[in-house]
């Protein structure tokens, strides 16, 4: 066994953190889940500054931290888990290439050849020539590929992402994206993101945590095309309406019908299932008709493409940037069948 | 700058002058009394070089006495929970906001022949000057490396540490480092308040020339008439004000340049 095998269970003071978590060797798993949810309590558990209070971690092979007997608790310093956040937290008083020397010195390489590696490890991650600038001398991008070039040259077994590119412009954080595409390549990475593109974009699977407990995982893209929760429908950019298969359709507690030739309602009556469908294939009819139900506006954003109207029953995206629609106005929405997927729900 | 002026009432420069005035105008009186004709003779006098020595040599021991046990204090304040760190904290200051002399008898039934380590034979003694010293300097040191080190916080730490860093070597290459403003500032302070030192010494070393008496006990007895010489003594006072003013620019040109 190799990779990362963990079951974290940390009580929190609202509430008790319970993940399992797997990833193979080499392999990029995502964390998404509201804020709260506990990511950052389970990325502090599987570094070792938090401590379990049931399960354990298993990295590359090695029992890191067991809470049943016997007990293992293997101090951060001997886990060989790098965590990368937000904040690079590059060593202020060290230039550059002395923060990328710093692990492999820690370790016991050479000065001399610490360095030598530590020039390469810039070089790779673009930097090459400004191992002698100091931290404040870099720009906030700069700043976190040297984080990077620091964490992948301490050969760490695990590397943990928390939102490395949420402070970032997004010009840079898709650059350093790109960066961390490349150099993530056969290291086994958990990645805690709350953008959906970062996900698809790193990470094979993904894992959805809320209120302390696993949600939903598989491939990534297969989770954001089935939200199983209201959750991970925003974070998609989905519409969900719970419901239920009835007739060869689906209906929901509202009465909304929707007709379709998809496979899952081919069920037999009252199986739950959340129709899931994309903001722009929704449109706004002038009346009642077959797949259209009525909603109220909430309200109208101006987006880059057009519009979006929230309405208390659905999100919808038109093109239209001077339509008239206003909060409180009721409209009549309707989409194609065949954009929509029915999911059962959980 | 004017935009750093603000709006306090321009009256105020008046008692402003006057406190500045205060402050300044004592030290020009001394600094005019000074026979400069003599000031070399006067301050390389053997009574005046004995001094001198002793200040300069009990307050170079007291303050490495400082360092080797006020940097671990100030590292266990800063890394203690709020509330112990309060008490830790409390304590280390009332040294400083003691009266001196309170320290030195307190020193005497600690370390005076009835004390608890009178057996020691410390009191009256070269090393009691040291230990007198250390006793008035040592909060100066803890609270600056504290406060640095406190301020730092433990984030480097926890990223050294998951860099596979150990204890040690997140101490000399992380901690220590980023405290360096703090330590620097704390050893001059600690240097100049071993040096000027009167009170503590004065009751728990005493005054015997050569051994225990130094610059301000020279200068104190001079002016009682006795020992080295009134000229002598302004001589003495006065390294001693250029010494507190190298002090201070010390502690004020230290601009970390690596540190935030």
């Amino acid at each position: 066994m190799s990779g990362l095998q963990a079951r974290v269970v940390v009580d929190r003071a609202r509430f008790r953190v319970d993940v399992a978590l797997d990833a193979a060797a080499g392999e990029t798993v995502a964390i998404m889940g509201p804020s709260g949810a506990g990511k950052s309590t389970l990325l502090d558990a599987l570094a070792g500054l938090v401590p379990l209070n049931g399960g354990e971690v298993v990295v590359a092979g090695r029992t890191v931290e067991r809470v049943a007997a016997p007990r293992v608790h293997t101090p951060p310093m001997q886990r060989g888990v790098v965590l990368l956040g937000q904040d690079p937290r590059l060593f202020p008083h060290l230039n550059a290439r002395e923060n990328v020397a710093f692990g492999p010195r820690a370790a016991g390489t050479p000065a001399a050849q610490a360095r030598a590696d530590a020039d390469a490890w810039l070089d790779r991650v673009g930097l090459g020539g400004l191992g002698s600038r100091m931290p404040r001398e870099l720009s906030g991008g700069e700043q976190q590929r040297v984080a990077i070039a620091r964490a992948l040259a301490a050969s760490p077994r695990v590397v943990l992402l928390d939102e490395p590119l949420v402070a970032l412009d997004p010009v840079t954080a898709s650059e350093i994206r790109g960066t961390l595409r490349e150099q993530l390549v056969g290291v086994t990475t958990v990645a805690v993101t709350h953008d959906a593109g970062d996900a698809v974009a790193l990470a094979e699977r993904l894992f959805v945590i809320e209120a302390g407990a696993v949600v939903q995982s598989g491939p990534v893209r297969e989770v954001l095309a089935a939200p199983a929760s209201a959750f991970v429908a925003s974070v998609a950019d989905m519409n969900r309406m719970p419901g239920v298969s009835a007739g060869g359709g689906w209906t929901d507690a509202a009465g909304r019908v929707l007709t379709s030739a998809d496979a899952a309602l081919a069920l037999a009556d009252g199986v739950a299932l959340a129709a899931v469908f994309r903001p722009r294939d929704v449109r706004i009819v002038d009346g009642p008709g077959a797949n259209a139900w009525p909603a109220e506006v909430v309200r109208v954003e101006p987006t880059l493409l057009g519009i979006r109207v929230h309405t208390t029953a659905g999100v919808i995206d038109a093109a239209e940037p001077g339509a008239a629609w206003s909060s409180g106005d009721t409209v009549w929405l309707h989409v194609d069948p065949s954009r929509v997927r029915f999911v059962p729900l959980g | 700058m004017s935009s750093a002026r603000g709006y306090v009432p321009r009256s105020l420069a008046f008692p402003a002058f006057v406190g500045l005035a205060f402050l300044i105008l004592p030290l020009l009186a001394l600094i005019a009394r000074v026979e400069w004709s003599t000031f070399v003779a006067d301050v390389t006098s053997p009574a005046a070089l004995e001094a001198l020595g002793l200040s300069f040599g009990s307050g170079a021991a007291a303050t490495a006495a400082c360092i080797v046990i006020g940097v671990p204090l100030a590292l266990l304040i800063a890394r203690s929970g709020p509330r112990l760190a309060a008490v830790l904290r409390a304590a280390v200051t009332v040294p400083l906001v003691l009266p001196p002399m309170v320290g030195g008898i307190a020193l005497l039934y600690l370390f005076g022949r009835q004390g608890w380590l009178g057996g020691w034979g410390l009191s009256f003694t070269t090393p009691a000057v040291v230990v007198a010293q250390t006793f008035v300097a040592l909060p100066f040191l803890v609270l600056a490396v504290e406060g640095a080190v406190r301020s730092t916080g433990v984030d480097f730490e926890r990223t050294a540490a998951a860099l596979g860093a150990g204890r040690w070597t997140i101490l000399r290459r992380i901690t220590l480092p980023l405290a360096a403003p703090g330590i620097v500032a704390g050893v001059v302070l600690c240097f100049a308040r071993a040096i000027g030192e009167f009170g503590a010494t004065a009751l728990f070393a005493g005054n015997r020339p050569g051994v225990t008496q130094t610059m301000p006990l020279a200068i104190y007895t001079a002016f009682n008439g006795a020992g080295v010489t009134q000229g002598t003594a302004v001589a003495l006072a006065l390294l001693l004000l250029a010494t507190a003013v190298l002090v201070l620019m010390l502690v004020r040109g230290w601009r970390p340049g690596a540190a935030r």
